[in-house]
């Protein structure tokens, strides 16, 4: 089929169109990226926006030196690590529970879950609760009161229910356990399902600040995001971080702002080295979440 | 429930084989159960603190009750009601705009002929939703900054439009558009996720169809593909409305204020997220502030049956 002349040009548009909003999505991390990379002090003359003009390292130096940051490092991991992975293996098994038909009370348990999807007690009440767990400045924070979200349960629940039951049933009839037909069996179906949410855990894991900035008040429990919003927001936080790293010295390649950069792309980095590779999966995954509902 | 298999009399032994037969999925959906009693409405039975003198030391049993003393406190106070004008403001701008962009980039998106600069596009567009809001929100404070690291402001110069830079988050006058903006930026690319899904789902055959019969390209996204994501559109919708307050899918209401708000801007910026923080965690009146904390829970609340109910009368079918 030919093309009209007129269908041509709004093609043209369209395109045009798609690449600015390319440049306006991805042009900010550029721009952090290329800052990261120069001078600070150079950096402090401005018209920086395509390339470094002097290029240094000394920002990922002094941002790695800091042992705050290591340490804050050592923590995000670990908590995006450990988080993710007992998060998503306990949302599946409730899941698995509840994805068995006609289970008796399934109905007051879904009543039970969906009410927290909409309502809850607010900050307050939880902090309290927290407290009273004795949670509050222990790793354990991180970790526990994340383990399990309805939302996610409802989609594993989707996904549960359109694995052929004829899979399991074959399986018991060999005589697998339960628990050996969901390790072995379903778990090993649900990859799309287990990815997705392994990866909004995860990156939730990572980016979060709010638990750490007001349930703990170890410094050895920062993490990365608060360390990063301490530079970033606070300027109290600065003249701390000054001090802490010594930022008086005119001849360093660094300045305050110039180690910003290095310490957000720090922060960046995991996220865009994993996420295009499972790019596929969650798209799949939010297709079923779409579709059922 | 009981249809013949067990008889009348041992109703309550049947469940009791039934429940042991089954141990296995109860167990596992107790252990849910367990969770969400203890990490969810335990929290929602704290809220009692609000309708006392919540003194931590005594804890709640000993707390004095005051009635609805702390919500006249509340409504007597200017800054809740301005957080409260906030909310709604930026909110409601929010879930119209977290709505409409993602739905419209969608639409764009599926003309997009060429599929691996389609697929480029959609991934970049992933991105930003990846990132944390410190990270977002030091972008932005950089991008807008007044200083010689800025970029809006250098540009603004060049083309002659300002004379001298000026300190954007310094002015109230422009917070609503740097948080609307910077919503956009972070949630249209990944919002459109789901429409994409749908899109994918409608069937080639009606669009060669409606090509035959010479529909225009703009006839064929309103009068096909917009009709046919409906039921995907109304999800959204409603998903939106479960957060609407809190700044709609993206929720960004509480990182916004918090991380780009100042004494400056504060005035446009403080949200009832943030007031809630300020004074329950920070000032320590734990049940002043569980008493405005309970105020969105309710209001949300409403909102979510409000916008369920409207979606059964016009669809005939709803979320729950």
């Amino acid at each position: 089929m030919k093309k009209s002349l007129k269908e041509k040009s709004a093609d043209t548009a369209l395109y045009l169109f798609m690449i600015l909003i390319i440049v306006i999505t991805l042009y900010p991390f550029y721009y952090c990226l290329v800052m990261s990379f120069n001078n600070g002090h150079d950096s402090n003359r401005g018209g920086i926006y395509l390339f470094p003009r002097v290029f240094t390292l000394a920002n990922y130096e002094v941002a790695f030196q800091n042992h705050q940051m290591g340490k804050a490092l050592l923590v995000t991991t670990a908590r995006t690590v450990v988080g993710t992975l007992s998060s998503v293996l306990f949302t599946a098994a409730v899941a698995y529970g509840l994805s068995k038909e006609n289970l008796m009370f399934r109905k007051f348990y879904m009543i039970m879950g969906i009410t927290t999807m909409y309502f809850s007690g607010g900050l307050i009440p939880f902090y309290f609760v927290l407290k009273s767990l004795s949670m509050l400045n222990t790793f354990m924070v991180f970790i526990i009161p994340n383990l399990f979200g309805f939302f996610n349960a409802i989609l594993f629940i989707a996904f549960f229910k359109n694995i052929p039951a004829s899979l399991k049933e074959a399986a018991r009839i060999d005589g697998a356990s339960e628990a050996f037909v969901f390790f072995r069996i379903v778990l090993r179906l649900s990859t799309p399902i287990l990815a997705t949410i392994a990866l909004f855990n995860g990156i939730g894991q990572w980016n979060s600040w709010f638990d750490s900035q007001f349930f703990t008040t170890n410094p050895n429990l920062k993490t990365l995001q608060l360390i990063l919003f301490e530079t970033i927001a606070l300027a109290a936080g600065q003249e701390k971080l000054k001090q802490q790293l010594g930022v008086t010295n005119e001849s360093a390649a660094y300045t305050l702002e110039s180690i910003r950069y290095a310490t957000m792309m720090i922060a960046i980095g995991p996220i865009i080295a994993i996420y295009p590779f499972i790019t596929k999966y969650f798209t799949k995954g939010i297709m079923l979440g779409a579709v059922k509902g | 429930m009981n249809s013949g298999r067990f008889p009348e009399k041992s109703y309550s032994r049947g469940m009791v084989y039934r429940f042991r037969k089954e141990l296995f999925f109860q167990s596992l959906a107790i252990l849910g159960g367990l969770f969400l009693l203890v990490f969810s409405y335990l929290p929602m039975f704290g809220i009692v603190m609000a309708f006392q003198n919540y003194n931590p030391s005594i804890g709640f049993v000993h707390s004095k009750f005051v009635g609805l003393h702390h919500f006249k406190d509340l409504f007597n106070d200017e800054a809740f009601w301005i957080a409260a004008r906030n909310t709604v403001v930026l909110s409601s701008l929010k879930f119209v705009l977290g709505f409409f962009c993602p739905l419209i980039f969608a639409l764009l998106l599926n003309e997009l002929k060429d599929n691996f600069f389609k697929k480029f596009v959609q991934t970049s567009s992933y991105l930003p939703n990846f990132i944390s809001w410190v990270i977002a929100g030091g972008m932005i404070i950089i991008f807008v900054s007044a200083a010689s690291d800025g970029v809006l402001n250098p540009i603004l110069i060049k083309l002659g439009w300002i004379k001298e830079a000026i300190p954007f988050l310094s002015y109230p006058g422009y917070y609503v558009a740097i948080a609307l903006l910077s919503d956009i930026w972070k949630v249209t690319g990944f919002g459109a996720i789901i429409f994409l899904a749908a899109i994918a789902g409608i069937d080639h055959e009606v669009y060669e169809a409606s090509i035959v019969d010479g529909a225009s390209r703009f006839q064929r996204i309103y009068k096909i593909t917009v009709p046919m994501i409906k039921d995907t559109i109304v999800v959204v919708l409603i998903l939106g409305i479960g957060n609407l307050l809190g700044g709609g899918l993206g929720s960004s209401n509480f990182n916004q204020a918090y991380i780009l708000g100042n004494p400056l801007n504060m005035g446009v910026s403080d949200v009832l997220d943030t007031y809630i923080l300020r004074m329950g965690l920070q000032l320590g009146q734990f049940s002043f502030s569980a008493a405005a904390g309970l105020l969105l829970s309710v209001i949300s609340m409403v909102l979510i049956y409000v916008a369920n109910w409207t979606v059964r009368k016009i669809n005939g079918d709803a979320i729950f």
